[in-house]
């Protein structure tokens, strides 16, 4: 096995497409910038000279020669012109010239103390720079290159989230820009404390992601693992946060999630204060919180916008929602195929009447239904927003309608399937109620084959994974195994604000000792 | 050299596990004849005796400084001899495995699964048992304590619904202690001692991987006092439901009483939860001794006990059938022979001899300690 | 690496196992009656009767019969409930039995035999009702169709639990009461009597449905008597009622006399029955005392019972007759039959357990010689939303 593994890995890394500037990307072997603009002019325009927006150009500056590179379609015209241009031509004035890196730093404290300035020492950090549209200035006879912040801010407004949607409560979603998204968090915990590290993933697209914690909170043991494991990433391109998510997650065969992810600036500033550490990643609006446990995926922020008693009812409705979107086929194919006699009497001859004349079997019948209605939900979702959802809407009452009519599934199975597939609705986060999907099928499979018992071995068989997961060091199943009665105030029900002072015991305690070497020396005697 | 990874469990956990391996099967397996309508009396002094053997127990690993039976075994026995006395109980876990297996094997090919063979079923709830095992104790006491509640809320719900079905008529209890104590102490000793209170022996192996040891006495007796209650009450609710007669000619009383069930018209047919609560009993009891067993073979062998999982899951639903014919072997094998031959030396004799050798030890050192000292 | 395995082995633990148990809904007939008689040529004749679920979905109705009956003879029960697809289409499933009838006959020469069958199958529940019938077949009984349910064992089903609940003289008999009590040595066996009235060939018709005056019906007649397992007499509806005063009586309505010669009937919603044994002069006494609570629900009488006095006088009348009533019943038993089906010894057992182990032996005989004591408290608590009767103002 571990040959083949290697063998696969090798392939993979030989696919990797080698970029033009694999050299200059490479840190290990990193070039200083040179002092001669002839060479600098040289090399820059190898580096980019098929692209036809990228622009170098000679200029003056303090007196010396100098070199102005930038991207035209990634910078913002004006702001070349008013932040570098103008104040390029008072530079002029200057008397005596600056030859050293140190006289370009009190050069920049004149001239250009109110924008962004980078300096730079390496060639792959002008080349990087460049590319996230910053423009560059480089300066004949000293080797520090300064870099201004001219990035374009053309970015979507912030809007409504589209996928946790509350009725009561901010109603503002995280952008795809991360300065954006930080700035949405910080506006919400003015405290010193808040803490973003910035780190860079993916060889091709130098994602930026940010680390956000609340130092005096978070625990430093979580806090390094995260660092180390986002370090370790080793991939070319990092797209949305669910890349990243897969790439750092404790285990990647479940079906259940590990790591939270939302949408909401409220959300994920409650869970900074609860100590977890907020993971956001440049381009995607979905910031991703860990180390979560079961019990967060039936939590929303409306629960606590909103009266306990309620917040517990609703919350609750979403335990039983949940736990019938997997095992409610399940049940109804153990009850009329094997345990004829756990069904009450008066409810047996209306099922076998409805049953009459269907030509297949239960199982067939599930199956057919729950994979039409698996069509049809991901037609909704890829098909162009003006027609899906109509489509969708039609689609499952005409072919639900019809099947019945045209006998070939029973009513109470339409009632079953359609129950199912909103009861996976419910859940707030959108890939925790896929793993119900997932699941209902395999439970499905082994109640056909085995009646309820077969059923009751995959409910233990899908509790004993849950209990064997782990997200970065805290047991999945946190406050109920181990079971933690202080955190039982905010889990099944929620309590009134003034009993809610505590964070959750699971995030502090010693548990996460051993987390990942533990799983890696268990994956290794496979 | 391999060296044994240390795995933790807290003293709810223990709890837990102490309290689900005690009542998972008694409450739904039938036993007593010969107490007839007095049998819940018998089992509150079983009860009495099981916290006996708990705080033995306890007391035994105390006096040998925290070190788990097998390691005791082989300090005070010496390599050879001590290895031979783990083999005998590594064999003696995997033996009751097996009749537990078989135990629920018999019941499903009785209630729900007639037709189905039960190597089916003792395969498919070995496979279970391993997928628990596999993940270590830890993962074991989790989902313990997840299935604990559940177990315990269907018991009291099966408990509440025959109650509300009017079908307890407590004069079935009557006349109390009618031929006086004789038919109880015979059916308390050796056969409602030894199971479920004795089998606690397999406890000796986890209790020292509890986070804090000291209170790991007080805790096991609390919890065979909470499991023996709701035994108890368990026997209660069958005799004054069936009447002693009826109870004593079924194999699973609680299953019988659990027919009675219908409230409102729409309560009834539920005896599937009393088939779930044995089931995640036997579960979790048969996971406790197969780890048991295992890391019996671990100290043997002194390698990971995962490599021992599946060769030796492969060989119990095997064994669980081949042990017995037919049900009544199956059950004349379990009451007649096995306290006898197996039950009191595992349980009573040979921790009894190790708790003497370790004393004698003690003194020994203890001597030569103050030699020295003074 | 290893989850991968795991799912390898489910898969294949899944394709290797068939499904054994597995069984569609419309591959079974549930079987909801069983009739018993005593066969020509073998020990048994056993009729099923079996629902054609078509009728009872709704828009699946066509009007046909909503039970099939299939009647085939053998020497043992367990056999022909396998075998009977010699006539039926499907497999049968008993465990939502509502009713088994057993034929008079048949009971006279014991039924312990084929009840034991009965309580060792896993496949038949405890809730189905044990009951005899009387001077009609067996077979015609669960062949009498009724307008309402149209399934004639679930018409009875609902027939005798309503009427255990409002009026008793159903005696809630299940198999394992009756098996308990057939190994009892202080109580026999009881179960209720049915018959037909009208005719019961014409019961077997869906047309009978079809008019309001039916020309066949199942009705109750009272209880039957058991030595051990043996019928071996009758008691009508009053006394079934009688007797189960003894037991445990939820409600009832009792008519008695006023002391000026007119009817009055009570309704009773409460009552609690206490019996105490003891055994003097070489011969059993049997206390019963009996609270009840109740209502006056009709008077004939012109006396006006506005009076507390009234009250009393009705009281004791009503006492009196419920006295009378269960007194009478116990010592038909004792002189016609000379079974306990009261359970006095039972009870004697709980009360006087070293007492009774010497005589148990011969308890039938002790029974026959019991002295029978009633003492009834009767508690009339009101009389309905007029204070007075229009009777009185008549003159």
């Amino acid at each position: 096995m571990k040959v083949f593994k290697r063998i696969v890995s090798e392939k993979r890394m030989h696919h990797q497409p080698s970029t033009a500037s694999d050299l200059l990307q490479n840190e290990k072997q990193a070039a200083e910038i040179s002092t001669y603009l002839k060479l600098n002019e040289e090399r820059y325009n190898k580096v980019f000279d098929k692209n036809f927006d990228f622009s170098l150009k000679q200029i003056h500056i303090a007196g010396q020669e100098g070199l102005i590179l930038y991207l035209k379609s990634m910078v913002d015209l004006n702001k070349i012109s008013e932040q570098i241009m103008e104040r390029v031509a008072q530079t002029q004035r200057q008397k005596d010239c600056i030859t050293t890196s140190k006289q370009l730093r009190t050069f920049q404290k004149d001239y250009f103390a109110s924008v962004d300035v980078e300096f730079l020492q390496y060639e792959h950090e002008v080349v990087w720079y460049v590319l996230s549209g910053y423009t560059v200035i480089l300066i004949a006879g000293i080797k520090t290159g300064m870099a201004i912040n001219t990035a374009s801010s053309e970015q979507r407004a912030i809007e409504q989230s589209n996928t946790q949607t509350i009725i009561r409560g901010p109603k503002d979603s995280f952008t795809e820009s991360i300065s954006t998204n930080i700035s949405l968090i910080r506006r919400r915990i003015k405290n010193p404390q808040l803490i973003c590290e910035n780190f860079m993933v993916g060889k091709d697209t130098k994602t930026s992601i940010c680390i956000t914690y609340l130092e005096s909170v978070a625990n430093p043991e979580i806090v390094d693992e995260i660092r180390k494991r986002i370090k370790g990433v080793n991939v070319n391109a990092i797209f949305d946060s669910g890349n990243l998510e897969e790439l750092i997650c404790d285990q990647v065969i479940t079906p259940f999630p590990t790591i939270y992810h939302s949408d909401r600036p409220d959300t994920v500033a409650a869970s900074i204060i609860e100590g977890k550490i907020a993971a956001i990643v440049d381009g995607t609006p979905f910031v991703l919180t860990m180390p979560v446990v079961l019990t967060d995926f039936f939590k929303v922020s409306e629960d606590y916008y909103q009266g306990f008693l309620m917040s517990s009812f609703v919350r609750i409705i979403r335990y039983v929602a949940f736990t019938l979107s997997w095992i409610l086929p399940a049940i109804y194919i153990g009850l009329t195929t094997f345990h004829h006699e756990l069904i009450p009497t008066a409810l047996v001859f209306t099922l076998q009447a409805q049953r009459e004349g269907v030509p297949f079997p239960a199982v067939v019948e599930i199956l057919l239904m729950e994979t039409t209605f698996e069509i049809l939900r991901e037609a909704g979702v890829r098909m162009p927003r003006a027609v899906g959802q109509a489509v969708s809407i039609v689609g499952t009452l005409v072919i639900g309608q019809a099947a019945v009519e045209a006998g070939v599934v029973s009513n109470l199975l339409v009632i079953i399937v359609a129950l199912t597939a909103i009861a996976s609705f419910v859940s707030p986060i959108y890939s925790f109620g896929n793993a119900s999907r997932l699941l209902r099928f395999g439970l499905i499979l082994i109640t056909a084959a085995l009646g309820l018992y077969g059923m009751i071995i995959g409910i233990v068989l899908v509790i004993t994974h849950l209990a064997s997961l782990r997200s970065f060091g805290t047991p999945y199943l946190a406050p109920l195994g181990p079971f933690i009665v202080e955190d039982q105030k905010d889990v099944f029900v929620r309590f009134p604000m003034r009993q809610l002072k505590k964070r959750p015991a699971y995030m502090m305690d010693g548990t996460k000792t051993g987390m990942s070497a533990d799983s890696k020396q268990e994956g290794g005697n496979s | 050299m391999y060296t044994i990874k240390k795995e933790n469990i807290s003293l709810w956990q223990l709890f837990v596990l102490i309290l689900i391996f005690v009542i998972g099967t008694t409450v739904v397996v039938g036993a007593g004849e010969e107490a007839k309508q007095d049998f819940w009396f018998a089992e509150l002094i079983a009860t009495a005796i099981g916290m006996a053997f708990a705080w033995g127990y306890y007391y035994f690993l105390r006096t040998s400084n925290g070190k788990n039976l097998y390691e005791v075994i082989e300090e005070t026995c010496g390599r050879i001899i001590g290895k031979v006395l783990i083999f005998g109980y590594v064999i003696y876990f995997f033996y009751i495995v097996t009749r537990n297996i078989r135990d629920f094997g018999e019941m499903m090919k009785v209630t729900i699964l007639p037709i189905t063979p039960i190597e089916v079923i003792s395969i498919t709830m070995m496979f279970v048992v391993v997928f628990i095992v596999i993940q270590g104790v830890e993962v074991l006491a989790r989902v313990t304590e997840l299935f604990t509640p559940f177990l315990v809320f269907f018991l009291l719900l099966v408990f509440f619904l025959i109650f509300a079905s009017e079908q307890i008529h407590f004069e079935n209890l009557q006349p109390f202690l009618a031929e006086g104590f004789k038919p109880i102490f015979s059916s308390v000793f050796p056969l409602r001692s030894s199971f479920p209170y004795g089998e606690m022996v397999v406890f000796t192996v986890l209790m020292t991987s509890v986070t804090r040891f000291n209170y790991v006495g007080k805790v096991s007796v609390v919890s065979i006092m909470v499991g023996g209650l709701l035994i108890t009450f368990s026997q209660v609710i069958q005799i004054a439901t069936l009447g002693e007669d009826v109870k004593n000619r079924t194999l699973f009383p609680l299953l019988s009483a659990s027919r009675e069930i219908s409230v409102m018209g729409f309560f009834e047919r539920v005896d599937i939860l009393v088939v779930f609560i044995l089931m995640l009993g036997i579960l979790i009891k048969v996971s406790i001794l197969f780890y048991g067993g295992l890391k019996g073979l671990e100290s043997i062998f002194n390698m990971s006990y995962r490599y021992f999982i599946i060769p030796i899951s492969m060989c119990i639903p095997l064994f669980s059938i081949v042990n017995a014919d037919n049900i009544v072997e199956h059950f004349e094998e379990g009451l007649l022979v096995v306290p006898y031959v197996l039950h009191l030396p595992f349980q009573m004799g040979i921790p009894i001899l190790l708790l003497v050798l370790v004393l004698i030890r003690n003194r020994k050192n203890k001597k030569v300690a103050g030699g020295v000292k003074y | 690496m290893r989850v991968v395995y795991i799912f390898f082995l489910i898969a294949v633990l899944l394709g290797a196992s068939g499904c054994w148990d597995r069984k569609e809904l419309n591959e079974v007939s549930f079987v909801t009656g069983m009739a018993l008689e005593k066969g020509e040529k073998h020990q048994y004749s056993l009729t099923v009767e079996v629902v054609n679920a078509e009728e009872f979905g709704g828009e699946t109705t066509q009007g046909n019969t909503g039970t099939i009956t299939y009647t085939m003879e053998g020497d043992l029960i367990a056999e022909l409930n396998d075998k009977m697809n010699v006539g039926l289409a499907r497999d049968l499933n008993f465990s939502h039995t509502r009713v088994i009838v057993i034929d008079e006959t048949l009971a006279n020469e014991g039924i312990g035999p084929f009840l034991q069958f009965l309580e060792r199958s896993a496949e038949f529940r405890n809730d189905f009702h044990l009951v005899i019938s009387r001077g009609v077949n067996a077979s015609e009984i669960i062949s009498t169709t009724y307008p309402i349910h149209r399934i004639p064992s679930i018409k009875m089903d609902e027939q005798f639990q309503t009427m255990e609940k409002e009026w008793g003289g159903y005696p809630d008999v299940r198999l394992t009461d009756f098996t308990s009590t057939i190994t009892s040595d202080g109580r026999h066996p009881v179960a209720a009597t049915v018959t037909i009235q009208g005719s019961p060939e014409k019961g077997d018709d869906v047309n009978n449905n079809k008019q309001a005056d039916l020309d066949a019906i199942v009705a109750l007649n009272g209880l039957s008597v058991f030595k051990d397992d043996k019928l071996i007499g009758y008691l009508d509806v009053e006394q079934a009622r009688d007797y189960l005063w003894t037991q445990d009586l939820k409600k009832t309505i009792l008519t008695a006399t006023t002391p000026d010669g007119n009817f009055f009937a009570v309704r009773f919603f409460n009552s609690h029955t206490n019996i105490q044994t003891s055994y003097e002069n070489n011969r059993p006494h049997i206390t019963i005392e009996l609270v009840l609570e109740g209502d006056i629900i009709a008077t004939q009488s012109k006396v006006p019972i506005d009076k507390l006095t009234r009250f009393k006088e009705l009281e004791e009348e009503a006492q009196k007759e419920v006295e009378q009533k269960i007194k009478g019943t116990i010592t038909h038993v004792q002189k016609e039959y000379g079974v306990d089906i009261f359970g006095f010894g039972e009870t004697m057992y709980r009360q006087h357990y070293q007492k009774f182990k010497s005589i148990k032996d011969y308890w039938d005989e002790e029974f026959k010689k019991a002295e029978i004591n009633v003492n009834a408290k009767v508690i009339l608590r009101r009389d309905g939303i007029r204070t007075r009767s229009f009777l009185e103002e008549m003159e």
